[in-house]
């Protein structure tokens, strides 16, 4: 390895690097390499994406490998809200990608809101508990940026959607697998993202009459991935028909009766 | 015509490699020299490369002029085999990357690097990557002293 010093590679391959590892390996590992290494881990730009690991529970620690980790350095003193705020701080209102873990608390994720003002991607975590889930229709007008949102069939899709259509004018994508779409939901689609680009509701029970509103009334869309989904068929001629002018248009696997054919 | 289709650039140690112009555009780098200068059959020094190192950033670069041929699905195979070298390699190209400014290149090197490291102890990423270990004991039971974010 004569005269090829990894410790003293230039900020900017470093730091490239280390946004790509994940918070675990950037809190944990990467900083005690070495001097050189622990100073460029500091630097906001590596805590662009703060995407938790969704095994950080709120009480449950011999669930995962992280929170495993985190419990024997810190015993009972870990405090999960105390955690998201230190990890956020990092960033320096950097952040351009979240991803809350489970046990999120309200006081956490008003403070996400507050302090990444950046953010084009928000990734809902399933597990996030009901209260929390209430107050993000509020907390989306602080993040105007947004692009990207991630969600499930547990959250309140139109209010959130609302909420987007007032203050995020940049947001192109949205991704909802597995989510349950009649007629309400594909209209909060329609009226709240008429300028969509991406959609991903693959694994989602779908009415085929909300797939004809939202290709009749989604006309920017370049990608809709409605694979494996229920209540419309896969050759409906119609739903063909409409997609044909998507340059990315999947619905393999979708059937009418179920997935059981 | 005003341009020539062919770039010869030099290695640190002497080596001419005479390629395509637009392949030699990937470089941001050389691009900049040739929009300054426009050398017509000028010989472009690249002080910080060594020949070895060069031949194999050339080789990226002629795979990844764009071609309406090869979908993604070649590239990502290509690129992985592409990376998939001994450590002091992948330092070399980075360092060659960062210099000739070729920010696709850089980003695969990245993403290999951090997928080695990624999940394995600071005492394994020094050994993969032959690195000094330079805190002192205090220092390293300082980490979780300092830690304060762990508690309320």
């Amino acid at each position: 390895m004569g005269g090829r010093k990894w410790e003293d590679l230039n900020m900017d391959c470093l730091v490239n690097v280390f946004h790509k590892v994940g918070i675990e390996s950037l809190l944990l590992d990467v900083p005690r390499v070495c001097k050189s290494w622990h100073r460029a881990s500091l630097d906001p730009k590596c805590w662009e994406s703060l995407m938790f690991p969704e095994d950080i529970k709120c009480k449950i620690w011999d669930n995962g490998r992280f929170s495993k980790r985190l419990m024997m350095e810190y015993q009972e003193n870990f405090s999960s809200t105390a955690f998201i705020k230190f990890v956020i701080d990092r960033s320096r209102g950097c952040a351009a990608a979240l991803g809350l873990p489970g046990c999120c608390t309200e006081e956490a994720l008003e403070y996400a809101a507050n302090e990444c003002p950046e953010l084009k991607t928000l990734k809902l975590n399933t597990d996030l508990p009901n209260k929390q889930r209430k107050i993000i229709p509020r907390l989306i007008p602080k993040w105007k940026n947004l692009e990207v949102l991630v969600l499930d069939r547990r959250h309140k899709m139109k209010e959130i959607l609302d909420q987007i259509a007032l203050h995020c004018s940049n947001f192109m994508r949205l991704s909802a697998p597995g989510i349950k779409v009649g007629n309400w939901e594909a209209s909060a689609i329609v009226t709240s993202l008429p300028n969509l680009r991406y959609l991903v509701l693959n694994g989602a029970t779908i009415e085929r009459k909300s797939v004809v509103m939202i290709l009749q009334g989604c006309k920017q869309l370049v990608h809709l991935d409605a694979r494996g989904c229920t209540r419309f068929d896969e050759d409906d001629a119609e739903i063909l028909e409409l997609a044909s002018h998507i340059p990315s248009f999947m619905c393999e696997g979708s059937r009418r009766n179920g997935r059981f054919t | 015509m005003a341009f020539t289709k062919k770039v010869t650039l030099k290695s640190s140690d002497g080596e001419l490699f005479i390629i395509d112009r637009a392949v030699a555009l990937q470089s941001r780098t050389i691009q900049y020299v040739l929009e300054d200068t426009n050398p017509v059959d000028a010989i472009i020094p690249v002080p910080a490369v060594d020949a070895r190192t060069l031949s194999k950033v050339l080789e990226y670069c002629k795979k990844h002029l764009i071609d309406l041929n090869t979908d993604f699905e070649d590239y990502s195979k290509w690129d992985k085999d592409f990376v998939d070298a001994e450590v002091w390699m992948l330092y070399d190209l980075i360092m060659a990357a960062d210099y000739l400014h070729i920010p696709p290149l850089i980003d695969l090197i990245c993403d290999k690097i951090a997928s080695m490291f990624k999940g394995q102890t600071p005492d394994k990423i020094r050994e993969i990557f032959n690195i000094d270990n330079d805190f002192s004991k205090e220092e390293e039971e300082d980490f979780k002293k300092k830690s304060g974010w762990a508690f309320k």
